[in-house]
């Protein structure tokens, strides 16, 4: 057996200390094993921890360990394998550039994608300029919103982190609006994760447009409790939940079924919308509640007769206010986290949408600011490039 | 599909059916609406309103015999079971932009253009 031993850190640390000598345990928690890896890479010494690797691999012996504090880590060969063919697929990434860059990294690809995808075909999105509240407005039938959604925070006086979210909604029908996120963050100094996926579904039960228009909101999230692009605020979610390390976060798993009450008007260009959400981790918790108030509005209500890219018509404006209301035992704003912010969004004609909002915490229990930004594509129509032109 | 059976037009109330658009003939208000109709109708009901798969165009003698306030209860409600979605949150002004435009192509034969009927 080999025994290889270097520093590591203790915010990396993701084998409990006392089952160091159980074979089988470690084994089971490869990617557990690849972030810690990872992170000795990035935040240590990248060189010296390369070749510690691949040393370890050519060797015959089945593992390599290390000491952590409260005792040895040891790694089994099929790890050290997958991780080092990982870091062989992304060395620039992950050998080079900081945490924040690799996000963003990632946004730039999305952008490029999206860039491509504009050429392509047109698009529109007349969705209001939220980020949290959910609007009356559903995606049109046939047609597919790519879109990414970044949050960027500093939770008191630890380490930033900085979240993206990817996000394909499709229009199922004109009533029904299915979308899947996948959800990562980086965390400075420390690591980057995936932190899981949701699967939302909206409904309209009513075929008229009224004064309020009701949506039927159904979501399931498989996440951890890494995950920090806070798509909602619930029961007491606090400025605490957000300093945690991610190797101790992405220990807590969430298996959560969500639902919500969402009402919107819309009346003479103001969009008004109001969001009452119950959630549920269905790993015996409570029911937690929260709510998401919006208002906005274009900035011109009349288009141009002009073929316009900067013109009124195209930005919207609004402000956004949400939080937590407590759980099903101790409803109410005790211990609860609450912002509130102004928002923007951009509709480049046959083009992107991009939205911005600086969101503030208004109380202890909150992050001081959010910044959040959003970029999304519509690709209209999307069944129909699978159809032929003799259909047409 | 797509409320092309005109079923819909039984539904709208006589106050609907009796809206006049603001912008009737107005040369300016269906250029606006060529823009606005291309953005977020054309690619169901056509670059020119002739209708894509089986999703209906818009030349046809139902939109023309249809009242201003008829095709602006179609927009604002739209036929969600029938798969047109509703376009309320595009501001009114905008519904009767689009409107103009697609007036203007009943008699127009030329893709793409917005001349008014006056």
């Amino acid at each position: 057996m080999s025994s290889t031993f270097f520093k590591f850190r203790k915010t990396e640390r993701l084998v409990a200390p006392g089952r160091n000598e159980d074979w089988q345990q470690v084994s089971r928690r490869d990617a557990g094993v690849y972030t810690a890896l990872r992170g000795i890479l990035i935040t240590e010494q990248p060189k010296t921890a390369l070749t510690i690797l691949q040393e370890a691999q050519e060797q015959s012996d089945a593992a390599m360990s290390w000491e952590v504090p409260g005792g040895r880590m040891m790694v089994d060969r099929v790890a050290i394998h997958r991780t080092l063919k990982l870091l062989k697929i992304l060395p620039k990434a992950i050998g080079e550039m900081s945490l924040y860059c690799r996000l963003s990294g990632l946004r730039i690809g999305l952008l490029a994608t999206l860039a491509v995808l504009s050429l392509a075909s047109a698009s529109h999105a007349a969705e209001p300029p939220y980020f949290v509240t959910y609007s009356s407005t559903l995606e049109e039938p046939g047609n597919l919103e790519i879109g990414e959604k970044g949050l960027v925070a500093t939770p008191g006086d630890k380490h930033a982190f900085n979240s993206a979210t990817l996000e394909l909604e499709y229009g199922a029908t004109a009533y029904w609006t299915t979308e899947v996120y996948l959800a990562g963050q980086a965390r400075n100094r420390d690591s980057a994760i995936f932190t899981g996926f949701r699967w939302e579904n909206r409904f309209r039960p009513l075929p008229r447009d009224h004064f309020i228009n009701p949506v039927l909101y159904i979501e399931y999230e498989d996440i951890n409790g890494g995950d920090r692009s806070l798509l909602e605020i619930v029961g007491h979610d606090t400025l605490a939940d957000l300093q945690a390390s991610n190797a101790e976060a992405r220990a807590e798993a969430k298996h959560e079924v969500e639902g919500k009450m969402i009402l919107s008007s819309d009346f003479k260009g103001w969009n008004v919308s109001e969001n009452f959400i119950a959630e549920k981790n269905l790993i015996n918790s409570p029911w937690e509640f929260g709510y998401a108030l919006a208002v906005s509005r274009p900035l011109a209500l009349a288009a141009s007769a002009h073929n316009c890219a900067i013109c009124r018509q195209n930005f919207t404006a609004g402000a956004e206010l949400y939080g937590g209301l407590g759980d099903r035992y101790s409803f109410g704003l005790h211990e609860t986290s609450h912002y509130a912010g102004p928002t923007v969004q951009f509709k480049l004609p046959r083009g992107p949408t991009i939205g911005f909002s600086p969101q503030f915490g208004l109380n202890d229990n909150s992050v001081g600011t959010f910044w959040r930004f959003k970029i999304s594509y519509e690709v209209q129509q999307f069944r129909d490039l699978f159809r032929g032109k003799a259909a047409q | 599909m797509a409320a092309a059976d005109g079923s819909w037009l039984k539904k709208v109330s006589q106050a609907d059916r009796k809206r006049v658009n603001p912008y009737t003939a107005q040369q300016e208000a269906a250029d606006a609406g060529m823009h606005l109709f291309h953005d977020n109708c054309a690619k169901c009901h056509g670059e020119s309103g002739e209708g894509r798969y089986n999703r209906p165009g818009l030349r046809n003698e139902r939109v023309a015999h249809a009242t201003d306030g008829e095709l602006a209860w179609i927009l604002k409600n739209g036929e969600p079971w029938k798969g047109m979605p509703s376009w309320s949150s595009l501001p009114e002004q905008q519904r009767w932009q689009i409107i103009t435009y697609i007036r203007s192509i009943q008699t127009d034969n030329s893709s793409g253009s917005a001349s008014v009927v006056k």
